[in-house]
């Protein structure tokens, strides 16, 4: 499958235009990951983001004959993720914006980093809450999430830069609101 | 960084394959309707120019529901022509105003008069 990686993702976009399912499924293994963490940014819940995801790529799939293949597939593509979630939460009746990090006592601690000592993992959670939403969601998509500053720049619909500027601003923030002796965050 | 919190999104690899799947056989249908009306013209257009189909289908439903109207008004005229006399006698009684006596007189000789002839 190396033309797989080869392929752009426009090129793609377009092949499964003409219906190409294969071409598709690349598409899909590409975008999976983020976009469910970009929903989750607005959802907080995993099952929300699957039904956010799975409603995102059904537009996306239904909107592929007006998709202009000279213009960036991940823009096209975030949008409606963007509008999806926005959808959703408007018609759950809650804000449509980038919703509070929820505290994290269903997640399974991850494989490859040491454990989080608890008391720690909620003063970081209280302290991530206290975020405005634009500086948490790129300090989640490129800290937590593990996406560069350009990637999350066009998950969210930003600029690199702005990206930039809001995580270094969220941790600054942290900093303060975390006791910095105890070295929680990167100087 | 090792201090925030970890992903809240599952790790299983298991569960990404699964989820792929789901959205991928919601795609299959909607893909192949754009593989197979490539070849048919009204699929070509319809994937095309989405806007063109539409905006031919109202059209195309105007006239359906216009050209009913149209046929029962003529239906209408034509019966009324059929039905309205055209000679002499049926003119003369299926006018407006009644017929004045002179006109049934010209029309309608008197019985005794021409029975007294013979």
């Amino acid at each position: 499958m190396s033309d797989e990686k080869e392929q752009t993702d426009e090129e793609l976009a377009g092949a499964a235009k003409r219906g190409d399912l294969t071409a598709y499924d690349v598409l899909v293994r590409r975008y999976l990951r983020p976009a469910m963490a970009l929903a989750w940014q607005f959802t907080h819940s995993v099952a929300d983001s699957e039904d956010i995801v799975q409603e995102a790529f059904h537009r996306t799939v239904r909107s592929l004959a007006s998709y202009d293949e000279s213009r960036a597939f991940s823009a096209w593509f975030y949008t409606i993720v963007r509008n999806v979630a926005s959808t959703a939460l408007t018609k759950a009746g809650r804000r449509a914006s980038l919703a509070p990090l929820r505290p994290l006592d269903d997640v399974p601690e991850p494989e490859a980093k040491p454990p989080i000592d608890p008391d720690l993992a909620e003063d970081v959670d209280q302290a991530l809450e206290r975020l405005a939403p634009s500086q948490r969601a790129c300090l989640h998509l490129c800290d937590i999430e593990g996406f560069t500053s350009v990637e999350a720049a066009r998950m969210l619909g930003i600029d690199d830069a702005t990206v930039r500027t809001h995580r270094r601003r969220a941790l600054e923030k942290l900093r303060l609101l975390l006791d910095p002796e105890k070295g929680l965050l990167p100087q | 960084m090792t201090d925030l919190p970890p992903s809240p999104l599952p790790r299983d690899p298991a569960y990404w394959d699964a989820l792929a799947e789901r959205v991928r056989n919601d795609a299959a249908l909607p893909l192949a309707a754009y593989r197979a009306p490539e070849q048919e013209w009204y699929g070509w257009l319809s994937l095309r120019a989405p806007w063109l189909v539409a905006a031919s289908a109202v059209a195309a439903l105007a006239l359906w529901l216009a050209l009913p109207a149209r046929s029962a008004r003529d239906a209408a005229q034509w019966i009324e022509g059929s039905l309205t006399p055209n000679e002499a006698v049926g003119s003369l009684l299926g006018g407006a105003a009644p017929p004045s006596v002179e006109a049934m007189l010209a029309h309608f000789p008197p019985a005794l008069e021409r029975e007294g002839e013979r």
